[in-house]
């Protein structure tokens, strides 16, 4: 595989695999660098895969493990801070970066976009990414290699996110408004 | 028929990968990859000779101006900018306060912003208000003295056991403080390089704070720094403070130039007329309506940077 083709593969894909990771974690640094090392990762084994034809799969693979794995982290680490009280006028933070919706996309993005970026935060991670990779075309059965649940599991977990997403979003029900 | 809310949520995921600068995604994990393909020695030098043979025709032999530069690592760059700013020469910056609080994001309004412009040299500072609203010099003399020149004719005098914590904190944001914040940043920060190394363009560096025990109170969270590439001097520096893990307010310096200055700009008097009243500390405490004057400004100054 020529490195011309890797990279024109990575350009192609890199922005939704950001935006996937950035969903998964609410935080632009920490998805950009764990798709960055995802990306390194399956080019080291660039020569076992055609990554152009096969790569996906295993990139979202890559990316959710990553991001579920930093999650978990967090939340250690989270619970060890918060566990002191006596920090100073400035408590410790969650480090998840919750403000993923800058200002400029407040003006630039839709009331819809918006709203569901907002309602996806609030999906359990599992489902938050099966609702994902479903718009992405993932079909069921690869959801569930990539989440590593069966593929029944993942269908579950998709029809799950969508009811809460469509709960969530009463506003914006009719399918008109949507479009 | 594609379920409305998967068309909704791929068109959300879409605008957001919108924002996405692949081509710098590809170079970070080019720069990151280390070559691990397999070759025999003979394809190997069968494929170098080819390429050899390929750059000689095209006249560029053994060099291609095109391919991507080995980086320096950003933490030996953020070494040499310290090294760089351990000279203490008098640099002028334009400084850009954003008041980033949640609700002005709620509101959909922008972040209010003032502009300054300050002079710094090691501790020493001083700073001008620019733009609308009310005018005043302020700054910290050598020997760690606050003071604040409000007209020509006015100026009012603190000692450093005289501000609260308040104030110290202010004024160690505004004076840049590029040797001790590079430290804090090399100890505490994550980093990582942004700029494609390409000659003439500026390095540009992002650093977040490790999300550790130890980095609960930092006085910044995010920073994303400007250094020139030849001088290793600070150009451009933009400090994001939190508290309560919101965004609360953004600090930018643009470096404008560096000249020597006297030392009177460092010292209120520098920025007052000869026969100016200087309302400072007098032992024993006056109890007169300037002191009362002196006493309310502190407080009211102190109060707005809490």
């Amino acid at each position: 595989m020529s490195d011309a083709k890797l990279d024109d593969w990575i350009v192609a894909t890199a922005p939704r695999a950001v935006a996937y990771a950035r969903s998964l974690l609410r935080n632009e640094h920490d998805a950009e660098d764990i798709v960055q090392d995802c990306y390194t990762r399956l080019l080291a084994k660039a020569a076992v895969y055609d990554l152009p034809r096969d790569g996906m799969k295993l990139l979202y693979t890559a990316i959710t493990n990553a991001t579920i794995n930093l999650n978990q982290r967090r939340r250690f680490t989270f619970r060890l801070i918060r566990s002191d009280d006596s920090a100073g006028e400035e408590q410790s933070e969650d480090p998840v970066d919750r403000t993923a919706v800058s200002p400029d996309q407040f003006a630039e993005a839709n009331e819809l976009s918006i709203a569901i970026g907002m309602a996806l935060q609030k999906l359990p991670p599992q489902q938050r990414a099966a609702i994902e990779l479903k718009s992405l075309g993932f079909s069921q059965n690869e959801i569930g290699e990539i989440l590593g649940v069966s593929s029944n599991n993942a269908g579950v977990l998709v029809h799950r996110a969508r009811g809460a997403m469509a709960e969530m979003l009463m506003t914006f029900r009719s399918e008109e408004a949507i479009r | 028929m594609k379920d409305p809310w998967e068309s909704a949520i791929r068109e959300h995921l879409d605008r957001e990968a919108e924002r996405v600068d692949a081509h710098a995604m590809l170079g970070r994990v080019r720069r990151s990859s280390v070559p691990t393909h397999r070759r025999s020695w003979l394809r190997w030098v069968a494929g170098a000779s080819a390429g050899a043979l390929a750059a000689s025709a095209a006249g560029i032999l053994f060099f291609n101006p095109t391919s991507p530069p080995q980086l320096t690592a950003a933490e030996q760059i953020v070494r040499e900018a310290q090294t760089a700013h351990a000279v203490a020469t008098d640099r002028l910056y334009d400084l850009v306060t954003e008041n980033e609080f949640p609700i002005l994001r709620r509101f959909q309004i922008p972040p209010l912003s003032k502009t300054y412009r300050i002079w710094t040299r090691g501790d020493r500072f001083w700073i001008q208000t620019t733009g609308d609203g009310p005018q005043y010099s302020a700054g910290q003399d050598s020997e760690g003295r606050i003071w604040f020149a409000l007209t020509r004719k006015r100026g009012l005098l603190f000692e450093p056991t005289e501000v609260g914590e308040p104030l110290t904190r202010m004024c160690e944001l505004v004076s840049l403080r590029a040797v001790e914040t590079l430290g804090e940043v090399l100890e505490r920060f994550t980093m990582l390089r942004k700029d494609s190394g390409q000659p003439g363009e500026p390095i540009k560096i992002e650093a977040r704070i490790r999300p550790n025990f130890l980095n609960r109170n930092p006085r910044f969270r995010e920073i994303e720094i400007e250094i020139d590439p030849k001088t290793r001097l600070i150009q451009r520096a933009s400090f994001r403070r939190t508290i309560e893990g919101e965004p609360a307010i953004r600090l930018t310096f643009t470096l404008i130039e560096t000249q020597i200055q006297p030392d009177s700009v460092y010292e209120l008097l520098g920025h007052l007329d000869a026969d100016a009243e200087i309302l400072d500390r007098k032992e024993p405490q006056r109890f007169d309506r300037r002191s009362r004057f002196r006493d309310e400004f502190l407080k009211r100054f102190s109060n707005r940077m809490k």
